[in-house]
């Protein structure tokens, strides 16, 4: 199995490094090869990012964790085994990122403050009409009541309808059985769905 | 079918539910307007929470990144040897304890042997009148050579006698220079180790191997003695002693005590010195 990956990844057959999977990439990157890494980085950069910023709700730690995420790979790619899970490898180490960064930074106290300034810019364009500002306010509530969630039904919830993973595949990332999934799926909406309507009221 | 309560529209959301059960629900909400709407709230609630990953991406974040990894990292991850595993690290602690017994076994099987040797030492003693002062693990014996053969000295001497030494040292820190002289009674002084022939030079004592044993000097000395006593002289030294500085300490001794016949102290610091007694006389 390994053999078979090292031949795909050889220097001669992977010239364009975009157009290697995700395991070969890794690969290429134990070998040395930068520009492998970059093609990995760009593959999934917006993904890490914008999961990672959601968690923590602050756009600045959620990029300062995509930065130590993939730094971290980097460093450890030689480790990496070849099994085909490495999309499962990258959110299991940027979970764990946003974890240290919630503790290191007490991003649970600023997170309401530093969301609340965000949004509100985005918001008071004067264009704006007037369902985009219904939009943008509901979006701030149910962004402002995620980060209050518990990090299991969270991080189900981010890989569910943010990413817009199947349950399947974001139980299969996380490494939990599906069943449980739908049950932290399930209680995470009912919980958000409980806040939005007492704030709405 | 009663309407959906808020758990079961979220399970029927995240898909928790048998499909009998969704079939049903999915058939309700379409005839209620109650459950469409709670239905709506759930779908707007799982709307916004959509990520849009398109305005997270940045060329340079990612430019960052790459900048931040440059080759010379990459080429020192590269040289970093695989993780050693627990297994091998047990067994290289095992392998490091076993030596460490086998080598402290052996060092003190090696004390002990020394300790042995040590008991037998004690026991020893100069033979004949020969009396060891100072240190008892030091001792001189003496062979004349009568017509090609060695003799070992006992109590006489010839007058011509070409005298070879032999001398042991057990102390526990065996010593590192030796002179070897005689005194006659009439404070003539003999000397074999150092040879000693021009009054002009000082020699020193001669050098030796600081090991414990019993070792042979090389030449044989021959003197021309009066018939009398005769003191055979070693002195044992941790430093080397000077030949001019030993005749002047003998030649002081004897003037203030010239009754004295044999020389048993000397007050040399560091120093053993063994003297032994003989009788020249002419052999009838």
């Amino acid at each position: 199995m390994m053999e078979r990956k090292l031949k795909l990844v050889s220097e001669e057959h992977s010239q364009d490094a975009f157009s290697n999977s995700d395991d070969e990439l890794m690969l290429l990157s134990a070998a040395g090869r930068v520009d492998a890494f970059e093609a990995l980085v760009a593959r999934h950069y917006a993904m890490v990012c914008a999961t990672a910023s959601q968690y923590l709700g602050d756009d600045g730690l959620g990029k300062d964790v995509a930065q130590d995420t993939f730094l971290s790979i980097w460093n450890h790619c030689r480790h990496y085994v070849p099994a085909g899970r490495f999309k499962s490898y990258l959110v299991k180490v940027m979970f764990n990122f946003c974890h240290m960064m919630a503790r290191s930074h007490k991003a649970d106290r600023n997170r309401k403050e530093s969301f609340h300034r965000e949004q509100i810019t985005r918001i008071s364009t004067p264009d704006a009409p007037l369902d985009v500002l219904m939009r943008s306010e509901m979006g701030r509530l149910v962004q402002e009541q995620l980060v209050r969630l518990p990090q299991k039904e969270r991080k189900v919830l981010l890989l569910r309808y943010g990413q817009g993973m199947s349950i399947a595949e974001a139980a299969d990332l996380m490494d939990i059985p599906i069943g449980t999934a739908k049950s932290h799926a399930a209680r995470g909406l009912k919980r958000l769905h409980k806040k939005l309507k007492r704030k709405s009221v | 079918m009663k309407c959906l309560n808020e758990s079961q529209m979220s399970r029927y959301f995240s898909g928790d539910i048998s499909r009998r059960e969704a079939e049903a629900f999915g058939k309700h909400i379409t005839s209620c307007q109650r459950c469409l709407s709670l239905g709506n709230e759930f779908s707007q609630i799982a709307t916004q929470l959509k990520s849009d990953n398109a305005a997270y991406h940045s060329g340079a974040e990612i430019h960052k990144i790459v900048t931040i990894i440059d080759v010379g990292k990459a080429n020192t991850i590269s040289i970093r040897g695989p993780r050693i595993d627990r297994m091998r690290a047990l067994w290289a602690v095992a392998a490091a304890l076993i030596a460490g017994f086998v080598v402290g076994a052996i060092w003190l099987g090696v004390k002990k042997k020394d300790a042995d040797t040590a008991d037998v030492n004690d026991q020893f003693h100069a033979r004949a009148d020969g009396a060891p002062n100072g240190d008892t693990f030091v001792s001189l014996q003496i062979f004349e050579n009568k017509n090609g053969t060695y003799q070992r000295v006992s109590d006489t001497i010839s007058p011509s006698a070409s005298l070879a030494f032999k001398y042991k040292d057990y102390s526990r820190h065996p010593y590192r220079y030796l002179m070897i002289l005689a005194v006659d009674e009439t404070a003539g002084i003999f000397w074999y180790y150092p040879s000693y022939i021009d009054a002009l030079t000082n020699p020193q004592s001669i050098s030796l191997r600081a090991q414990k044993g019993e070792f042979q000097l090389p030449d044989e000395v021959s003197h021309k003695y009066t018939p009398g006593l005769i003191d055979m002289i070693a002195i044992f030294s941790r430093t080397p002693l000077h030949v001019q500085a030993i005749e002047q300490d003998i030649a002081r001794r004897m003037k203030l005590r010239p009754d004295v016949k044999r020389l048993e102290q000397f007050n040399i610091r560091g120093a053993a010195h063994y003297v032994k007694t003989l009788k020249v006389e002419t052999k009838k």
